[in-house]
């Protein structure tokens, strides 16, 4: 149990060291992000590591020969392991909890210091320290608009000289043609975009978040892009509030805007005015678009940091209850070291599931040729049969970002990793270890 | 079927042959072995070291699983867990948790069995005093010593008071005392009806406690039999006596020749045995209080092993009069050995009897016959001469 003291030490380093190393950052708000960041991500490796080192419980007492005396006892196999299970399960639930807590003294510390200035301030409260929804802007359905256009070419002879065409290719063409120029924005001018469903308080005190990346044709003399962003209805008997930015081009950019800009029906307008070229400065009159796989995002509200801290760790809990599957079920077969390796791959492959898929998806379009590409991709695909992709209940990133961790995406990882994957796996555990013999040969 | 009349092991051509990584056929543990042990008896498997006993033992308790051939353990394949609950089990090496004090590691196992907390704590209690480590019970198993540990082991086989134990070289590592108080432990085990098996090479051990044995060679049976019977040299007849002056001696090599036409081939003081005389002297430190950081010495077997059990009353009584009856006339060979728990069986037989006197008992339907069948009276030189002998010798042993 020294392992177990040796983790709460980290803990406490982790806790009170890191907060204190971090108070030099540039602002609160970054240094509350960087302390999340690293927390949550040293708490989950540690806990892994430890899950690991564990279960070596179960080798060891084949090993110790204590296994002997127990199987000798009326105690079925499977209770064994279960028991093993449970206990490793147990003790990683129960350092995970203190690290929760942990870690959000540590957060609630770093916020006590004192802000660079008011912007820093309400960037904390509104963007890191919660959790908020984020609503992506889709384009309108265009379908209709699409057609009328074709209609009216067809009746204005436009299809006159070409022999054969498909209607439904063509609508479809010329639906694209309109979403690109409703995503585009030409100088000087104005585009409104609507988000549906935006359901937070509305409150002038409280804020929420456009997210934006904005791309241009030519790139500025000073890369940066001057415009205007309107937000609120007054169609809709909303407030109106004007936000000037002067944003680098292609990056990531996010405003706030005061709650009450959205209607009753939870709707939101928000109009976006091309200003360049900018009165007095050197500008070209640039072109702005909103690529579709950049799409903005209306961020606001709908829960308390401490409740989204709970569902990622409960996420994180879910892949360490898989992981003490996997390692019980290992050092079942094997002894310690063996399994030990095993572990740690089925650790490492589960991580990086993301990566590797897209590595090996890559490989097998253009990569090496003939036998060697099909049988690497045959082995990743029987590999990710049983590796769990933790990686896509990975939540980290998604907090300290102040979004939410959704109640629906914990369900789902409860569901896919503990019912599923952990069912299965120890299942497998108890039957292997059912016919395996306890005893080593010994004549 | 009576469950009475199902052996407690039985084995069909048991064989076992270990493989090495390859799966090729490495060495063949157990080679056909047919044994059976009978409800009652203390049956001892003895070999030289690597014969296939611990092989054999961990087969019987589902931690091997055999190549081929059947066993049955109570009826049951030892992989039925039920059937544990009825077991005993004492490794040859006691392989405990470490980190656990004694009373922890009785408690652990007794958990096991699912024994209420109450009959646990009484129950670990007796046993602790039973192995003489009851001022030891704080202090982590760890820092036992080897005999100490073994203790504990054979404290933990008795926790659930087991019809059938299995005994794997119950001795190792036992200083004489253990040894000694192993034995009565057996012995008094037997007389409470519970059936054993120990495996063994030390054959004196073998030889004071078992009834019948099976001799391993290279995994494969080579004898098998009632020890007395094994042991009996028919062709020769000892007397022993108190110390004879040259005279006497003389007259009984005379009345021998003219009776029976034979040669006495070797007249001496009887050597004692060393456990007898170590015995002797541990016990007289013992009285004038020597202090030892040790194992004290134990106490007798806790009254709820085999009392628990009202079903198996009778035939606790029968086999343990049977055996009275048995262990008297191998008391004719062996004189010489001590005898401590002559005693307590008596008081216990009598305890139970109420009225008959035990021998009386032996005549009646029995569950072992094989035993009942062996023959019990040797064959005598001058029964006059002997007669007269016994008599002085049976006085000196109840002195």
């Amino acid at each position: 149990m020294r392992i177990a003291v040796i983790f709460v030490a980290v803990l406490l380093i982790l806790v009170v060291g890191l907060p204190y190393s971090l108070r030099h950052e540039d602002s609160v708000s970054s240094a509350v992000q960087t302390y999340l960041s690293l927390a949550l991500r040293l708490v989950g490796f540690l806990l892994a590591l430890l899950t690991v080192f564990l279960s070596r419980s179960v080798s060891d007492e084949i090993a110790n020969r204590q296994i002997l005396m127990l199987m000798a006892k009326p105690l079925p196999r499977w209770q064994f392991v279960l028991g093993k299970f449970c206990g490793i399960v147990l003790i990683n639930m129960s350092l995970l909890a203190v690290s929760g807590v942990g870690i959000y003294a540590g957060a609630s510390l770093l916020a006590k210091m004192t802000p660079r200035d008011e912007l820093d301030a309400s960037r904390l409260q509104e963007e890191v320290l919660t959790a908020r929804h984020s609503i992506e802007l889709r384009p309108p359905d265009f379908t209709a608009r699409a057609t009328e256009v074709y209609q009216e070419r067809v009746d204005g002879g436009g299809y006159a000289n070409v022999v054969d065409h498909d209607p439904e290719v063509e609508k479809e063409r010329m639906s694209r043609e309109i979403e690109t120029r409703w995503r585009t924005v030409l100088p000087m001018q104005v585009r409104t975009f609507e988000f549906e469903n935006v359901r937070c308080e509305r409150s002038p005190d409280k804020t929420l978040q456009i997210k934006y990346k904005p791309t241009v044709y030519r790139y500025p003399p000073d890369e940066i892009l001057r415009c205007l962003w309107v937000a609120g209805n007054p169609d809709k008997n909303t407030p109106v509030y004007y936000i000037d930015r002067r944003d680098m081009i292609t990056r990531y950019h996010t405003f706030s805007v005061p709650t009450d800009a959205v209607a009753a029906d939870h709707s939101l307008r928000i109009e976006f005015v091309n200003q360049n070229p900018y009165k007095g400065e050197p500008q070209y009159a640039n072109t702005v678009t909103f690529l579709p796989d950049e799409p903005m995002q209306v961020l606001f509200t709908v829960g308390t940091f401490g409740g989204n801290l709970f569902r990622l760790l409960s996420l994180v809990a879910c892949r360490l209850i898989v992981l003490t599957a996997f390692a019980i079920f290992m050092t079942c077969l094997f002894s310690y070291p063996v399994a030990c390796l095993i572990s740690f791959t089925f650790l490492a492959m589960a991580t990086m599931a993301g990566y590797l898929e897209d590595a090996v998806f890559y490989f097998d379009q253009e990569g090496a040729a003939g036998v060697f590409r099909t049988v690497t991709a045959y082995v990743y695909r029987v590999a990710f049969l049983v590796v769990p992709r933790f990686s896509h209940y990975d939540g980290t990133d998604v907090l300290v970002d102040g979004r939410n961790v959704t109640l629906r995406w914990v369900l789902q990882g409860v569901g896919v990793l503990v019912m599923l994957y952990t069912t299965a796996i120890m299942a497998f555990a108890c039957i292997m270890f059912q016919r395996r013999e306890v005893s080593e040969a010994s004549v | 079927m009576d469950e009475r009349q199902i052996p407690v092991v039985q084995t069909a051509g048991l064989t076992k042959i270990f493989k090495d990584f390859w799966r090729r056929n490495r060495v063949a543990a157990v080679n056909d072995l047919n044994i059976e042990v009978r409800r009652g008896e203390v049956f001892g498997l003895l070999g030289p070291n690597g014969s296939g006993k611990s092989t054999t033992i961990k087969m019987l308790l589902g931690l091997l699983y055999p190549t081929r051939g059947r066993i049955a353990i109570f009826g049951h394949p030892p992989t039925d867990v039920a059937v544990k609950s009825r077991i005993g089990f004492l490794p040859e090496d006691s392989y405990l948790y470490r980190y656990l004090n004694a009373r922890e590691t009785l408690d652990l196992y007794g958990r096991l069995f699912k024994l209420p907390a109450k009959h646990r704590d009484d129950r670990i209690e007796k046993l602790l005093d039973m192995v003489g480590l009851s001022t030891e019970g704080k202090r982590r198993v760890g820092e036992y010593s080897k005999g100490m540990a073994r203790r504990i082991g054979l404290a933990q086989a008795l926790i659930n008071d087991p019809e059938f134990l299995i005994l794997d070289e119950p001795t190792a590592g036992m200083d004489p005392i253990g040894m000694r108080q192993i034995k009565n432990v057996i012995r008094e085990l037997a007389d409470r009806g519970k059936t054993i098996l120990l495996s063994s090479h030390l054959l004196a051990d073998v030889e004071d406690v078992c009834d019948r044995v099976c001799i391993l060679y290279g995994g494969q049976q080579r004898a098998e039999g009632p020890i007395n019977e094994l042991l009996r040299q028919d062709d020769r007849t000892q007397i022993t006596t108190e110390r004879l002056s040259d005279s006497t001696i003389e007259r009984v090599r005379r009345v021998i020749r003219e009776t029976e036409n034979k040669d006495v081939i070797q007249v001496a003081p009887p050597a004692d045995r060393l456990e007898a005389v170590f015995m002797r002297t541990v016990e007289q430190a013992q009285a004038a209080n020597i202090v030892t950081a040790g194992a004290k010495s134990g106490g007798d077997l806790p009254d709820f092993i085999g009392t628990e059990e009202p079903t198996d009353l009778i035939g606790t009584l029968v086999s343990a009069a049977d055996r009275e009856v048995h262990k008297v006339t191998i008391e004719q060979v062996h004189a010489s050995k001590p005898k401590p728990e002559e005693e307590s069986r008596k008081k216990l037989i009598a305890s139970l009897t109420d009225e008959k006197p035990p021998a009386s008992l032996s005549t009646q339907s029995t569950p072992q016959p094989a035993i009942d069948e062996t023959p019990r009276t040797k064959p005598v030189a001058d029964q006059a001469v002997i007669d007269s002998l016994l008599k002085q010798e049976k006085d000196d042993s109840v002195g």
